[in-house]
């Protein structure tokens, strides 16, 4: 058995394998470097490499013990026994190909907990999928077809989705690339669904290597297959582009008061940065008469009730400036998503311009440059009366966080 | 000769040429839009890079009869037949790309080109690497062309030959020397490496 796997077409190709799959890490993995859910998510960037390769040799193995004859002899062990001796090293291979991403992924030292991890059983599971599929495959078809065929249509079946519409049927794959920022986590929803498909996927193949008559055990394979899908869209339609849910705002470490500092384990560097740049802010707002929260969280689930601020842990002054200014602004409504129109999209850079104005954040800070029209617009606010300034604030704050309101602008475009 | 003919799986070969044909004719003007992880972002590859392994993949399945002992103590070079056949496969697939670009199809230069280099590199693969690899080259090349090609940077690589739209002369010289080496590897499959024969 040891001889069988040093001798195995997989313990060949693991070399091979393991240089392209981190070449395309260190090109293609985006996000954080910091945070260890969205490192490991990265791991997923390998599957359209991992996928393609395994699926590939497990074709390769039912196709060379179609051709050695295996199954037309008097039979010793059983079909499932025989695919399980041909696919362990291949399982193995995929183990090590996930397990090194992993590795490089994580070689940045980002925060991690030990449950974090479940987040590789979504690639594993792609891969266990796939390959079981393309054994099937070359144990009944010609190898010159069932290779090639495994290693392009695994490739096409993991990156086409990422392609088309609706936007949820890429979360069926388990190419979770698009996870996480530091407030969010990937989706229960994205990591259970490409793993329902994969279990169908291997009960197909285990039914069409049964000894079942041929037609049933391809009617059963085509049912598991479609049924698991069937299923496992029920978990993701909910899904936009992006798979993802809000941090549990449980993880906030939280200091001072007034204003009160709660940000992600990882910001700790950046929290008396934040602590006195908020204390300033918020002394000046409040002072001309701006409400501002008592609380700076960073949890997306406190948007709308604490002052949200999104910072990272190497974070500038003039940066963290920049995010406290920027989370005053309501967030753009998920209906402005759609095809509802939001004509509260124009007041967004005056409003940030003059809350920065008004907290005398320097415009050296890291928000957006503004365009001439709004530095106009800012400067003919700035020349009413206290009162009036504060009743277009606040007009234009209700236009922003919905789609219906048109914003009141002085300076009409 | 008829036997060496209906052993190289003729009626297969045919069928998969003409069904290459109509496929390119209806999906040629297709592109496939998938992520270049070269670039991290979504590019749009044509169909003519995955569409001519169905005339690769079959030319392969056609050629796995042959070599066998039988055939190489034979009187007749089947070898050198098999080649002629690799070569009038490529041809008909030529004339038919023609017929079609007559009728109004597109992209029948690039697919007659692709097939020509990825018949190629199976039959270097199956030369150098042994008779399965010829099978699994060309559909691995065709993932990494896939993912690495830069086609939204308009930059075009001398290995991403398959994804170069309209057909270049570099890309049709590089496909045609695949072409070329493979059609003598096949035409000396009986005859050992180099190595081996300074081995024995």
């Amino acid at each position: 058995m040891t001889r069988d796997l040093w001798r195995a077409p997989a313990t060949i190709a693991a070399g091979p394998l393991l240089i392209v799959s981190l070449l395309f890490l260190s090109g293609d993995a985006t996000g954080p470097s910091f945070y260890g859910v969205s490192r490991l998510a990265q791991v997923s960037s390998a599957l359209p490499i991992i996928v393609p390769f395994c699926a590939g040799l497990a074709a390769w193995e039912g196709a060379r013990l179609r051709m050695g004859g295996a199954f037309s002899v008097a039979p010793v062990r059983s079909e499932l026994a025989i695919a399980g001796r041909a696919l362990l090293p291949i399982g193995c291979l995929a183990l090590l190909g996930i397990a090194a991403s992993a590795a490089a992924m994580l070689s940045t030292g980002p925060s991690l907990a030990l449950g974090d991890l479940r987040i590789l059983i979504v690639p594993l599971a792609a891969v266990a999928g796939y390959s079981a599929l393309a054994y099937a495959a070359g144990r009944y078809l010609p190898g010159a077809f069932a290779i090639p065929g495994a290693v392009v249509g695994s490739w096409l079946l993991i990156v086409y989705p990422v392609a088309v519409e609706p936007l949820w049927i890429r979360h069926l794959t388990g190419y979770l690339s698009s996870c996480c920022d530091l407030s969010t986590v990937p989706d229960p929803g994205a990591m259970i669904a490409p793993i329902i498909v994969a279990a169908g996927m291997c009960a197909a193949a285990g039914l069409l290597v049964s000894p079942l008559a041929p037609t049933l055990r391809i009617g059963l394979a085509g049912l598991a297959v479609v049924g698991a899908v069937g299923v496992a869209t029920t978990f993701v339609t909910d899904l936009g582009s992006e798979a993802t849910t809000p941090r549990n705002a449980s993880a906030l470490t939280c200091r001072g008061d007034r204003p009160r500092i709660c940000l992600w384990p990882e910001n700790e560097p950046v929290l008396h940065t934040t602590a006195a740049a908020a204390s300033a802010i918020r002394d000046r707002l409040t002072a001309s008469g701006v409400r501002v929260p008592s609380t700076v969280s960073e949890s997306l689930e406190d948007r709308g009730k604490f002052w949200f601020v999104s910072l990272v842990p190497d974070a500038r002054k003039r940066d963290v400036e920049a995010g406290l200014i920027m989370g005053l602004i309501p967030a753009v409504p998920a209906c402005a998503n759609g095809r509802a129109p939001y004509p509260g999209f124009a007041a967004q850079a005056p409003l940030e311009q003059w809350l920065a104005a008004i907290a005398r954040v320097p415009s050296g800070s890291s928000l957006a440059p503004a365009s001439r029209r709004t530095r106009r617009e800012v400067a003919a606010v700035r020349q009413q009366p206290r009162a009036e300034q504060l009743s277009w604030y606040r007009q234009n704050l209700r236009a922003v966080s919905k789609c219906g309101p048109h914003p009141r602008l002085l300076t009409q475009r | 000769m008829t036997w060496w003919l209906r052993s190289r799986r003729g009626p297969a070969l045919l069928f998969a040429i003409v069904a290459q044909l109509a496929l390119t004719w209806i999906l040629g003007e297709t592109l496939v839009p998938s992520p270049s992880l070269a670039e991290g972002a979504i590019t749009r590859l044509p169909a003519i890079v995955f569409l001519p392994l169905v005339v690769a993949s079959t030319i392969y399945f056609s050629l796995e009869a042959s070599g066998g002992a039988i055939e190489v103590a034979g009187v007749r070079r089947t070898a050198v037949m098999d080649a002629a056949l690799v070569a009038s496969a490529l041809a008909t697939l030529v004339v038919g790309g023609v017929v079609i670009d007559a009728l109004g199809g597109a992209f029948t230069g690039e697919a007659a080109r692709n097939t020509a280099g990825y018949v190629g590199l199976g039959l270097i693969a199956a030369k150098l690497l042994g008779s399965r690899a010829g099978s699994v080259a060309p559909a691995a090349y065709v993932v990494l062309v896939a993912s690495t090609s830069s086609r939204t940077s308009g930059l075009s690589r001398l290995w991403s030959w398959p994804a170069d739209n309209p057909l270049t002369a570099r890309s049709v010289i590089v496909a045609g020397i695949l072409c070329v080496l493979g059609l003598l590897a096949t035409v000396l499959r009986d005859r050992p490496l180099p190595s081996l024969a300074r081995q024995r």
